[in-house]
Formats: C-alpha cells, sequence, structure tokens
C-alpha cells in the first residue's frame, strides 16, 4: 500500500528541482526584466514595437519551438553560442538544471517585463520630474522614485514568471531533454510517470504538489502584493 | 541677474519670452490660461527646452541654443513648488525634506531641516506619510523640500489652485515668510490678482504665449486691468504705507500716489506696506468740489484718457496723483462735459479700500 504522505526519491528530486529551476530562472531574468520593462515604459526610440514583438514572441510562439532554437543558439557541439559559453565559462546547457533554468526564463520572460512595465507606465512621470529638480541624476531618480514605487509591479512579474516556470514543459524537453535528477522538474516527471502504466496513483500525488505549489505562491504573491500597495500608499513594508 | 530671451512651439502656440530680471523677491508671472505660464518656468528648471535663446542666471548660462549649452534640470539649482506638490509617496515627510539636501553651490541658500521646519511649521509632521497630510500641508512641506534643496532660485508654480482659500491664506502668509528669510528671486505663476497683490514684488504678464508686460507689479496690473477686462468691471489698484493706526477703532491712514486714504483695518503696523483696489463701479466724479458730504476720500485729478465701451458706458482714467478709472453712463457723461484735460474730483467710499486691503510682506 502507497503511503500518501511519504514521498519518493523522484518526487522530493522533481519538487527540489523545480524549486531550483523556478529561483534561478526568476533571479536572473529579473534585472533584464526591470531594465527591458523600464525601457519600453519611458523611451520611445527606433524599433520600440519591433523590439516589444521580439519579447513577446515566447508567449505566441508553441514552447516546443523555443527549446528548438535555444538548442541552436545554446546546444554545446552545434549552438551559435554554445561552444563558446564552454570554452570561456565552462558553462554548459545540456541536460541539467542549467538548461532547464534558461528555458523557463525565456519562455517566462514576457510575463514579467509586462507586469513591471505596466506598473513603471502607472508611476507618475511628474514625481521624476521633481526629483530632478531636487538635484537627482538619472539614476538616483531610477533607483530611489521609479524602482520603489514599481516595487508591486515586480512583485507580480516576479511570481507570474515563477508560477509559468513551474509549469513549463515544452521548451525545457526540447531543449534539454526529460533527466531525472537534472532536468525532471514536475511536469516532466508527471509527464514521464504517465507513460508507465498502474501509476495512476503517482500521477495524481505530483499533480497535487504541484497545485499546492502553484496555489501557495500565489497567496504569498497576493501577501506581498497587499504590503506592497501599502507601501505605495505611504507606509514602510 | 535673470535673462531669458527664448521661443518654443508648444502645439500651435509659440512660447516667446525676453526678460532680464535683476531683482530678489517675488515675480509674479501672471496671464489667463494657456499663456504659456508654466511653460516658463519649466524652460527656466529645464523641464523643456526652448527652440531657440538663451537662458542664464548670475554667470550660469542654463540654456544656448547657438552654443548648444542644455544644462540639464538636476544640475540648475533651481528649487521648484509643483502646483500639485509632487512628494514622494513612498518616502516620509522627513525623507521627502532632505532628498535633495546634499547639493551645494557657491550661491545656494544652505537651510537646515530645523529652521525650515520651524518657518513652515511642519515639525509635527516630519515621521508622517504625505497622504496622511492635507493638501495645505503637502505644499508647506513642497515649499521646505525645495528650499532645502539649497536652491539659487525659487520657481512656484499657482502652489495655492488646489487649496481652500482659508489654507491658501495661510499659506500666502508663509511664502511672505520664505521671501524675507532667504534672498533668491521667486518667479511665482498664478492667474490669481488678489495673490499677485499679496506677494508679489514684480510682475510679468503673459498673453497668448508671448510676454506683454513687465515691471513693478502694481504697475503692470494696471496696466492689464482694463484691457483683459472685456467691458466687465475691473479695479485699479494702489500700493501705499500705513501712516497712522489707531487700534481701539481699528482705522489706518494709508499714504499713497494720490495722498492720504482712510480704511478700517485690523492689526497693522505703522510702516507696514498695503495694497487696495478701487473697483470702477465705486467711484464717483464730480465737477465742484463736494460739501457736507459723508464720502472721506477726495481726490482732485485730471482726464488723461476716455474709453467708450460696447455697453454705451464710459471708462475714464484720471490722473489724481496716480491713475484711476472710473466708470460712468452716457448721460453722466454728457451732462459732465468730460474731455481729456478737464479738471475733476474723485470720491470712493472707505468701506471700497477696506474689503481689498491686502498688507503686503
Amino acid at each position: 500500500m502507497l503511503d500518501i504522505f511519504s514521498l519518493s526519491q523522484e518526487e522530493i528530486s522533481a519538487v527540489k528541482l523545480s524549486m531550483i529551476v523556478g529561483f534561478w530562472s526568476v533571479f536572473l531574468s529579473l534585472p533584464f526584466g526591470v531594465f527591458f520593462g523600464w525601457l519600453l515604459a519611458r523611451f520611445e526610440f527606433f524599433g520600440k514595437s519591433i523590439l516589444d514583438g521580439f519579447l513577446h514572441l515566447p508567449l505566441v510562439v508553441p514552447p516546443v519551438v523555443t527549446g528548438y532554437l535555444l538548442l541552436i543558439l545554446f546546444g554545446r557541439r552545434n549552438g551559435v553560442f554554445g561552444p563558446w559559453l564552454y570554452e570561456t565559462f565552462g558553462l554548459s546547457f545540456a541536460f541539467n538544471y542549467k538548461g532547464a533554468a534558461l528555458a523557463s526564463a525565456v519562455v517566462a520572460f514576457p510575463l514579467m517585463v509586462r507586469a513591471i512595465r505596466l506598473s513603471i507606465e502607472s508611476i507618475d512621470q511628474n514625481l521624476e520630474q521633481a526629483a530632478k529638480t531636487l538635484g537627482a541624476g538619472p539614476f538616483r531618480v531610477f533607483f530611489t522614485i521609479t524602482l520603489p514605487l514599481a516595487v508591486p509591479g515586480i512583485i507580480s512579474g516576479i511570481v507570474l514568471a515563477f508560477a509559468r516556470s513551474l509549469g513549463e514543459f515544452g521548451a525545457t524537453v526540447t531543449f534539454v531533454g526529460n533527466t531525472y535528477g537534472q532536468t525532471q522538474t514536475l511536469p516532466l516527471a508527471l509527464s514521464a510517470v504517465l507513460q508507465v502504466p498502474g501509476s495512476e496513483l503517482y500521477a495524481a500525488r505530483l499533480a497535487i504538489i504541484s497545485l499546492i505549489i502553484a496555489f501557495g505562491s500565489l497567496i504569498i504573491s497576493e501577501y506581498f502584493a497587499r504590503r506592497a500597495k501599502r507601501y505605495k500608499a505611504g507606509g514602510r513594508i | 541677474m535673470i535673462i531669458m530671451n527664448v521661443e518654443k512651439k508648444l502645439g500651435d502656440v509659440l512660447i516667446k519670452c525676453d526678460f532680464k530680471l535683476d531683482s530678489n523677491g517675488i515675480t509674479a508671472v501672471y496671464g489667463a490660461s494657456g499663456a504659456g505660464k508654466t511653460s516658463i518656468i519649466n524652460m527656466m528648471a529645464g523641464l523643456i527646452s526652448p527652440d531657440s535663446g538663451i537662458i542664464s542666471y548670475r554667470d550660469k548660462e542654463f540654456f544656448n541654443h547657438e552654443k548648444k549649452i542644455n544644462i540639464p534640470a538636476d544640475k540648475r539649482f533651481i528649487g521648484y513648488v509643483f502646483q500639485d506638490s509632487r512628494l514622494f509617496p513612498n518616502m516620509s515627510v522627513k525623507d521627502n525634506l532632505l532628498y535633495g539636501s546634499k547639493r551645494k553651490s557657491s550661491y545656494s541658500l544652505s537651510c537646515n531641516l530645523e529652521q525650515v521646519c520651524n518657518l513652515l511649521g511642519i515639525n509635527h509632521l516630519l515621521e508622517r506619510y504625505p497622504q496622511k497630510l492635507s493638501g495645505g500641508e503637502k505644499q508647506r512641506v513642497a515649499i521646505g523640500r525645495a528650499l532645502l534643496s539649497n536652491p539659487e532660485m525659487l520657481l512656484m508654480d499657482e502652489p495655492l489652485a488646489s487649496l481652500d482659500s482659508l489654507r491658501a491664506k495661510e499659506l500666502i502668509s508663509y511664502i511672505n515668510i520664505i521671501r524675507n528669510n532667504y534672498n533668491i528671486p521667486i518667479l511665482y505663476v498664478s492667474h490669481s490678482i488678489d495673490e499677485i497683490m499679496q506677494l508679489a514684488d514684480n510682475a510679468i504678464y503673459m498673453e497668448h504665449g508671448a510676454l506683454k508686460y513687465y515691471g513693478k507689479a502694481v504697475e503692470v496690473l494696471n496696466k492689464t486691468s482694463h484691457t483683459n477686462s472685456e467691458n466687465a468691471s475691473f479695479n485699479t489698484i494702489f500700493e501705499g504705507v500705513v501712516k497712522e493706526y489707531d487700534k481701539q477703532s481699528s482705522s489706518a491712514v494709508i499714504l499713497f500716489g494720490a495722498g492720504i486714504v482712510e480704511s478700517a483695518c485690523e492689526d497693522v503696523e505703522i510702516g507696514k506696506k498695503v495694497r487696495f483696489s478701487i473697483n470702477v463701479d465705486d467711484v464717483v466724479l464730480s465737477i465742484d468740489y463736494p460739501k457736507n458730504i459723508s464720502i472721506r476720500n477726495i481726490y482732485n485729478g485730471v482726464v488723461s484718457n476716455i474709453v467708450k465701451n460696447k455697453n454705451n458706458l464710459y471708462d475714464i482714467e484720471i490722473n489724481i496723483g496716480e491713475s484711476i478709472w472710473a466708470r460712468i453712463s452716457s448721460g453722466a457723461f454728457k451732462d459732465l462735459n468730460i474731455a481729456c484735460g478737464k479738471n475733476i474730483y474723485v470720491m470712493f467710499k472707505s468701506a471700497a479700500v477696506t474689503d481689498s486691503l491686502r498688507i503686503v510682506h
């Protein structure tokens, strides 16, 4: 009889890996997300709509295509940048969690940029002007006014991206495969389990774990978003 | 010395401004909405750039189109008090006040937090956040923030516009305190003649984007009041000094260009500068010296200008030592046989002075 409360080695590994992949994909894409969100919110420049479209591509392109493009770009042997990255930094994405994190980051990036962009757009630019008249240069204006006021949007961007990377399947499986302990996150583990006849209970358990993690992260994000709103409306976090 | 000689196309309006200002104190920038008042001070602050021309202050060129100089707003040392205060919602009042306090320049004010808070009465607000402040408190903090950024010049864009009349009156006294305590030029955008009467030393009048008049506040107000009235009644504004004051009867004797005028007035010191306005409809004209009459303010003068307005009324300008405008009917105009150069007596009631009397700093 299967004990429903003691997780198997595979399940623990999948949960851990999902968290690690989610963390790294969000952590590494955040600075870029803030940068592009700010760029799109605050500036008009030639090619803006092309850049905007390009950043949104992973949202509309089938994840498998994204994974394929990642292979072409970052494949260790035949990729465009892959061999160079490996020789210069010893960095390889093949069949490990780094590749899964990269795939998740790319797929989740549009969601993050969108949330951050919207929140920066909603900041009264007059406040930035006022800061300028008080002697603040562009950097100080950004770090003391724009960034703190964009916190609610940044938090929701983080959560959206994290949730998306938890659910990421197609790009990851195409780019780095489905290897136990390396790239087998929750959805990949679930898919692998489903291939094995008679393992419906395992599958159900993985699905429930996924649900709990997703729901938990939504609650945590709601909590932070509320605090951040209060912060924006005056008051400390 | 502030020099501004710029042109800027904004939509359909060509902003054109050419003036030299060499006084500290408050210079009002006034005119109808859309006349380009705010654009002028935004160009001064560096928030918008002119298409051509020069802006300079003391020995510094802020903008020079030909030399391709355009110093960014954050390096101009100009404090700006906005209409909507624009306090940073993510910072406490204290952090707002100190936001610009690190910069220094050789000519800039150096204020300290305690002094500014005392002057503006905002000591008790320091730990609060902007959302918890009233409109008047916000504006006081905004003024304090601008002062503490050690500016060489202060710009104010209708700082009273969002306040009720009681708060506005209170803030005017604070602005006067600033004027008297700190020796920097203040450009004060307003469309309220009443505010200008109470605050301004000099005035710039803007019309359709162009600077029309520049000079002493009272002179500029009087130059524009008739042309702007479009047949509605308007005021002549006078400046005077309190010569005598009787506390018991609360009555003051004010010395002005045409002689003396009596007015009821609460709490004023001898020697204080005051301004008052007389409405054209409150002025009575007489060919002979009126005897046995209750009016105490009677002046002898010479008619210097006659304008017939669309309602068949006559606006008469009389020089009584200073110029004053009176409005009379066409019947009265004929009966009195008024013509330029004619000697005439001008009267107005003290009540008219009392209603409009404003103490200036």
